[in-house]
């Protein structure tokens, strides 16, 4: 049992209530609240998990990690905002719960079960980040610290994944013969890899078979890997260190988010800790220990969130932006960046031919390339479970906004030689990522406003009147249809600049055309 | 910290986690500034070692869990002066020595819960002018004998800190009645085996100032106190009414009283039941002030009317008199 008020307290619940309003009542319950803290005995699933995993939040930013940074702003309310310095920045006073995002970003990881890069200087509280998570998960500290995996230049896939057992490899006949003595960290559910920037390739390599496809293989033996959260630390936001990290091991990475630098106001803190000689994670109340049936819960509960159409469609919006290259083919479907990175073609020679519109209003202009699926699906991941987290059932678009930087950190690559950036008020986004991706996403919401696709959007309309089947439509109806729809292209083209949105409507257009004639020439084959 | 004159079983849960708890208690006394160590080992031998031992007994006790919690609560109560020598008063201490032992049973299972919920309970009877702490461990160590669990306990704690004078917890404690059923509702009463148990909670119900144990008829009662003999009250207090509820004014201070037959507590108004107040009149006299208005206590200076309760203040008095609806 871990000792001392100050280090574990915990945050009353309801962690985020909300107003209450009516005549004033007294709670009998009060009785038992007071001066003595009475938190150790509360039953597994008393509480609801969203619950418990405000709780988890608020224990480790108010007492294990110091950690003063709430760059995840939520309002309800205008913010109060002052002007600061030479460079008129704004620091901005948030009127709703907002939260710490080198905390909040992982929770979110454990809690969905992804893979989440903390990067940042040596000794910003990474390490101890993710071996807090692990404890979270219900290991001893112990257990966690020999499951922790350090990157180093001369880590083996042996090292890594487990040996084959030298009496076998002597007396083996047949591979198959050979056993393996597997790692224990493969079957853990917090699997954290330190400095994994500093793992030579072609154990990267192994490690990607891990993460990418959860089994580990040795000499042709295969050991299926538990669920887990992942967390790798990196000192190098680059991918840089003692070897270059492959890109599909960066690419199965999910958020990236940063250990910010500590405020010396908190030295204070850090002084109990040296006197009390106090390590968090070695007191991490019960209470906000994670069963593996309560995992799995919450990964279910956070899936069946609903995602409104309304903010699905300005993830949509988004997204479409910035896949389009018009120089890049000649036929419509190949026209996007994909092709000309896949050809290889200089990036430079390629924006140079790109005239006619504006790139400083062109929101794909200001990336490389544009979004996976797999970006995607975890944006829509993490939505949901910040939704989850703030005790909502159903995504807000505040929620997209707020993960939508660090889901893409890694993934929108921006092309800094684009004039957006040379615009004035711009530069700082060339080394400020996050606030640079957020930016975008408001540009893109303002555009999306600005041409009110929220009531009036033909081809939303067209793809709804589709997904409700085909079953019965008479050819009358089929060909009425082709005939909207081409109306509509018409439409959309007439005397206009190709951006992303509209490129993904046109194609979105063409196949509803395809689905529509083959339907049409399907019944005028049934007599 | 001294571990000699304690008994083996709580030597031995000492001893499995020695730095622990030496950690804990140096953690605490940087927290709380000054924590006494003679305070503290009294604490351990006169309150934990008997409910250590008692526990020792219990089948599947966890002895070192008990040793914990009971060890993290003292250091608290300790830090915080609500025991031990610098204590305004004493009262904890004599709640956990009183019902701890009779109530092992029930401890074993939530030790951290248990003292907390006595603890907090005593504190806040202890900190409410006119509430009877002696009343409430003295009904519960009654009451122990019938109590197994923990949430019985709790319910019982509820209903019995109403009956010793939180009477703004008089919902609540009526709720744990109705859903704990007639047994526990007898019991937690203290009624007598004849009395007719649906016929009491109905009248409870609907009469605050119905006491069921008692056969007599409410009597009017003074509540409030100068300041000085600590009461609330600066200057002699003004009565009015508020959203149906009593409230009352002493200089600058509003205060919302709630009262029944059992007590009667006052809470800081909000500022929508001081906007929502009739006005503080200068005393309406009728049959009932002008009979019930006592000798040296001066004139009525304001009366009110709330549903079951009549109050009055007077000009040389910094209590109020409270008059039972219906009565006299």
């Amino acid at each position: 049992m871990a000792f001392g008020n100050l280090f574990k307290k915990l945050s009353s619940a309801p962690t985020n209530p909300h107003g209450q309003t009516g005549p004033r009542t007294f709670d009998v319950a009060d009785l038992y609240r007071g001066p003595l803290l009475a938190t150790a005995e509360t039953e597994p699933g008393a509480l609801p998990l969203d619950e418990k995993l405000r709780q988890a939040y608020f224990w480790i930013v108010n007492t294990a990690i110091i950690s003063p940074h709430y760059d995840v702003e939520y309002n309800e309310a205008p913010p109060q905002e002052y002007v600061v310095g030479d460079t008129r920045g704004k620091l901005t006073l948030p009127s709703a719960q907002s939260y710490s995002s080198f905390v909040l970003l992982p929770l979110l990881t454990f809690a969905t079960r992804r893979k989440c890069l903390m990067v940042g200087g040596p000794g910003r509280g990474k390490t101890a980040s993710a071996v807090l998570m692990g404890v979270l998960a219900g290991y001893s500290l112990r257990e966690v610290r020999r499951g922790m995996q350090h990157g180093h230049p001369q880590m083996t896939i042996a090292d890594l994944l487990g040996n084959p057992l030298p009496a076998d490899l002597v007396s083996a006949q047949r591979m198959e013969d050979i056993r393996v003595s597997w790692r224990s960290w493969l079957d853990m559910r917090v699997k954290i890899i330190d400095e994994y920037n500093r793992i030579p390739t072609r154990t990267q390599s192994a490690l990607l078979t891990v993460m990418g496809d959860n089994y580990a293989e040795v000499l042709d033996h295969v050991h299926e890997c538990a669920d887990a959260a992942w967390f790798l630390t990196a000192n190098d936001d680059q991918g840089g260190g003692t070897y270059q990290v492959i890109e599909a091991l960066r690419d199965r990475i999910d958020v990236v988010v940063k250990a910010l630098a500590f405020n010396p106001r908190f030295l204070g803190d850090l002084l109990t800790r040296i006197e009390e000689n106090v390590r968090p994670e070695e007191v991490v109340p019960r209470q906000i220990v994670f069963t593996e049936a309560e995992l799995e819960r919450m990964v279910v509960e956070i899936r069946t969130l609903t995602l409104p159409v309304e903010v699905r469609r300005r993830i949509e919006f988004f997204s479409s932006q910035f896949e389009l290259c018009e120089v890049a083919g000649t036929q419509f479907e190949y026209r996007t960046k994909d092709t000309a990175r896949l050809a290889g073609v200089e990036w430079s020679q390629l924006t140079a031919q790109d005239t006619g519109r504006d790139r400083l209003k062109d929101l794909g202009a200001q990336t490389k390339n544009g979004l996976s699926v797999r970006a995607l699906m975890t944006l829509i991941h993490y939505a949901k479970a910040i939704a989850y987290f703030r005790g909502n059932r159903a995504v807000e678009l505040d929620d997209v906004r707020q993960v939508l930087p660090f889901v893409l950190h890694d993934k929108l690559v921006p092309d800094l030689e684009a004039p957006f950036f040379e615009a004035p008020g711009n530069a700082a986004f060339r080394t400020d990522r996050i606030g640079w991706l957020r930016h975008l996403f408001d540009q893109s919401a303002a555009e999306y406003d600005r041409l009110n696709l929220d009531r009036d959007d033909p081809v939303a309309r067209l793809a709804e009147e589709f997904k409700r089947g085909l079953e019965g439509l008479s050819e009358r109806d089929a060909r009425a249809r082709l005939s909207e729809i081409q109306r509509a292209i018409a439409k959309l083209v007439q005397g206009k600049k190709l951006y992303g949105h509209l490129y993904d409507d046109l194609l979105q257009l063409k196949y509803l055309h395809q689905r529509y004639t083959n339907y049409l020439r399907w019944v005028s084959t049934q007599g | 910290m001294t571990e000699a004159r304690v008994s083996s079983e709580f030597a031995n849960a000492l001893a499995s986690g020695r730095e622990r708890y030496n950690a804990a208690f140096a953690r605490a006394r940087h927290q709380y500034g000054e924590l006494d160590p003679e305070a503290f080992t009294a604490y351990l031998r006169e309150l934990v070692d008997p409910l250590v031992v008692a526990a020792a007994r219990v089948e599947g006790a966890d002895l070192v869990r008990v040793t914990d919690s009971a060890y993290e609560v003292g250091l608290s109560l300790l830090g915080q002066n609500l025991i031990g020598p610098r204590a305004r008063e004493h009262h904890i201490e004599g709640c956990l020595a009183l019902l701890l032992v009779p109530y092992v049973q029930v401890v074993v299972k939530a030790p951290s819960t248990v003292l907390a919920a006595l603890g907090n309970a005593t504190h806040h009877l202890a900190r409410t002018p006119g509430a009877r702490p002696e009343f409430f461990r003295a009904e519960l160590l009654r009451l122990a004998p019938e109590v197994r669990d923990v949430d019985t306990l709790l319910a019982l704690g509820q209903v019995t800190a109403w009956r010793a004078g939180l009477s703004h917890y008089r919902a609540g404690a009526l709720a744990r009645l109705a859903e704990a059923g007639e047994a526990f509702g007898r019991a937690a009463l203290g009624l007598a085996p004849t009395s007719d148990y649906s016929a009491v909670l109905a009248r409870l119900t609907q009469d605050p100032w119905f006491d069921p144990t008692s056969e007599r008829i409410s009597a009017p009662v003074w509540v409030g106190a100068f300041r000085g003999f600590g009461g609330l009250f600066v200057e002699p207090p003004r009565v009015t009414t508020s959203q149906g509820q009593l409230l009352v004014r002493s200089e600058r201070d509003h205060f919302l009283l709630i009262a029944d037959a059992f007590g009667a507590t006052f809470h800081r108004a909000t500022d929508e039941e001081i906007s929502a107040a009739a006005g503080f009149s200068n005393g309406e006299k009728n049959a009932i002030s002008e009979r019930v208005a006592p000798r040296g206590r001066g004139t009525v200076t304001s009366i009110a009317h709330c549903e079951h309760t009549t109050a009055l203040s007077f000009s040389h008095s910094h209590a109020l008199l409270l008059h039972p609806k219906g009565v006299g």
